[in-house]
């Protein structure tokens, strides 16, 4: 099976984990295309088309992700290719991936051509030393659509993906003022804060930092989660951490049901009760 | 080349929102999880709703038709879905948020993992009913979350396409968007006709409607449209499982939250902080 990695510039940590992903898939041979340019997929079919007529590598594999998914979506439509998106396990001639909104895992048979993305968290980076990438694929000019400007993030994205430590707030810190006290906390146990798909998009922690399969999923060492129900689309993106903690006013909380430690309290008084704990400490050590 | 209105002026804007009823899987059991094979589970006692990303399609679909109407422009709106899922409550409020039409498409086949059969069947309806300015849909939708059908949507379309939007706003030459991309957010300007589709978006609950456009409305009769498709799958589903690793949880005890705070600080989060 020959496979081809498709790699955006400047992730050799995405292109690891590909390359663990296609060494599941017994490749006998692992050839890496680069992509450079624009963010718009469209911009790229073009040029994959001729390089895919050139090289007619059995699989393709992208890094899940907005340009990855659509890249593969699109190319696998014009090539007549069977595509699977965000792929979490291979093995066995089969591949895994979130679906139910993540409350269950779907297993589908492996044709031996396939175009897939690849779920980067999932698979851990390849430590052999990686090829140079045979081709570099160069986006092409859109006449239909004009960048006009990036907007400047809060946060790098990867901070989040890449965190020790993290407290995540839910609608169930009741308002948006209450979220500075959870930043507060996430700095005070040198991490950083992260929220529900809620809470992001009512914009109370950045929406970069939204935890769950539609944002980042996460696996920190420490994980404080205030006031989220547990939904299952949130919990696949904490599920990975090493130490859960809930805290839920509701005792029948799913939450509590992928939590090491669970505490039935308003989780309001409960952050300020332990941002006075790790005041007292601080002055007693002072 | 493109199927839909180059180079035509239309006297007004068209606009197709595609949409999904699903099931509020957040309700099911834990046992209904178990032992499916390749089976659907049992939804029957969970409520319907509208998957998030398609709810959020829809009201930016309403608020461009707000923006163009604010300008002095006609438009049209219509929503499409696919069953199996339906649901009256929510397919009866679209004429009273003022789509001019609802259309029910409806396979006999099990769609559930067939993403390219999906799209196919969109556009067939899209084509014989077409050309509309702007076809708009959300990013996925479960059970399959695969995510692939606005691309192939917009393949079979021979449309433009921008995905995982957050918010869009009329512009001079089409439509101004603010897209999220793996480096960040950025502002694009694209000319119509496109397929527009949103991901986590600034709009994300759909509005509700006035009594009074409720009361207006409730005659109204969603079209139902029958459609085949016999292609067989291209990716085979083998088995669906559900991982039954749940942690013991252990809950801290205390009279008050000064001690369950206090037990939680002590005994575990010192410990895993070092």
């Amino acid at each position: 099976m020959n496979t081809v990695i498709l790699s955006l510039p400047g992730n050799r940590t995405a292109v690891a984990s590909l390359y663990t992903a296609a060494q599941k898939l017994q490749s006998k041979r692992i050839e890496l295309w680069e992509l450079d340019g624009d963010s718009i997929a469209e911009a790229y079919l073009s040029a994959l088309l001729q390089q895919h007529q050139q090289c007619h590598p059995d699989v393709i594999l992208f890094p899940a992700g907005h340009l990855g998914n659509a890249l593969a979506s699109r190319l696998g439509s014009r090539l007549g290719l069977p595509v699977l998106t965000d792929v979490c396990s291979i093995s066995d001639g089969q591949a895994g991936k979130a679906a139910y909104s993540a409350n269950l895992t779907a297993y589908f048979a492996l044709p031996h051509v396939f175009l897939a993305s690849i779920s980067t968290s999932a698979f851990d980076p390849t430590t052999i030393s990686l090829p140079q990438p045979s081709c570099r694929i160069f986006s092409e000019k859109t006449d239909w659509t004009t960048l006009l400007r990036v907007l400047p993030t809060s946060s790098d994205r990867s901070e989040l993906a890449l965190a020790n430590r993290i407290v995540v707030c839910g609608r169930g810190i009741g308002t948006r003022n209450n979220a500075a006290m959870f930043g507060a906390l996430a700095t005070q146990i040198g991490g950083i804060l992260g929220g529900t798909r809620p809470v992001a998009i009512d914009e109370w922690v950045p929406s970069d930092r939204l935890i769950g399969i539609s944002g980042t999923c996460v696996k920190p060492d420490v994980c404080l989660i205030f006031g989220a129900s547990g939904a299952q689309a949130f919990a696949a993106g904490v599920v990975e951490s090493v130490f859960l903690a809930g805290i839920n006013n509701d005792n029948t909380a799913p939450l509590f049901r992928f939590c090491d430690v669970g505490v039935v309290e308003d989780c309001v008084a409960f952050a300020e009760a332990l941002l006075k704990l790790f005041e007292q400490e601080r002055s007693s050590h002072d | 080349m493109f199927l839909l209105g180059k180079g035509v002026s239309f006297p007004m804007k068209r606009i197709l929102v595609c949409f999904k009823i699903t099931d509020d899987f957040d309700e099911l059991l834990p046992q209904d999880w178990l032992n499916l094979g390749t089976k659907a589970p049992d939804v029957s006692y969970v409520r319907r709703i509208l998957g998030c990303f398609d709810e959020a399609a829809l009201e930016n679909t309403l608020y461009l038709r707000d923006l163009w109407q604010a300008q002095g422009e006609e438009v049209q709106l219509t929503a499409l879905t696919l069953n199996p899922g339906y649901s009256d409550h929510i397919v009866k409020n679209l004429p009273a948020l003022h789509f001019n039409r609802v259309v029910c498409l409806s396979c006999e086949r099990d769609l559930r993992f067939l993403p390219e059969h999906t799209a196919e069947l969109l556009a067939q309806f899209i084509r014989q009913d077409g050309p509309y300015d702007l076809v708009i849909t959300g990013r996925q939708a479960p059970p399959a979350n695969s995510g692939l059908v606005p691309f192939y949507l917009a393949e079979a379309l021979r449309l433009h396409c921008l995905d995982n939007l957050r918010s869009a706003k009329p512009d001079r030459q089409g439509v101004t968007v603010l897209q999220e991309t793996d480096a960040g957010v950025v502002e694009r300007s694209a000319r119509l006709p496109l397929l527009l589709s949103f991901g986590n978006a600034e709009r994300s609950y759909l509005r509700i409607p006035t009594l009074r456009d409720k009361m207006a409305t409730r005659s109204y009769q969603p079209e139902h449209v029958v459609l085949s498709c016999t292609s067989s799958a291209s990716m085979v589903l083998l088995d669906l499982h559900r991982d039954t690793s749940e942690r013991k949880c252990v809950f801290v005890t205390g009279e008050t939250v000064e001690e369950k705070a206090r037990a939680f600080y002590d005994t575990y989060l010192k410990e895993v902080l070092g």
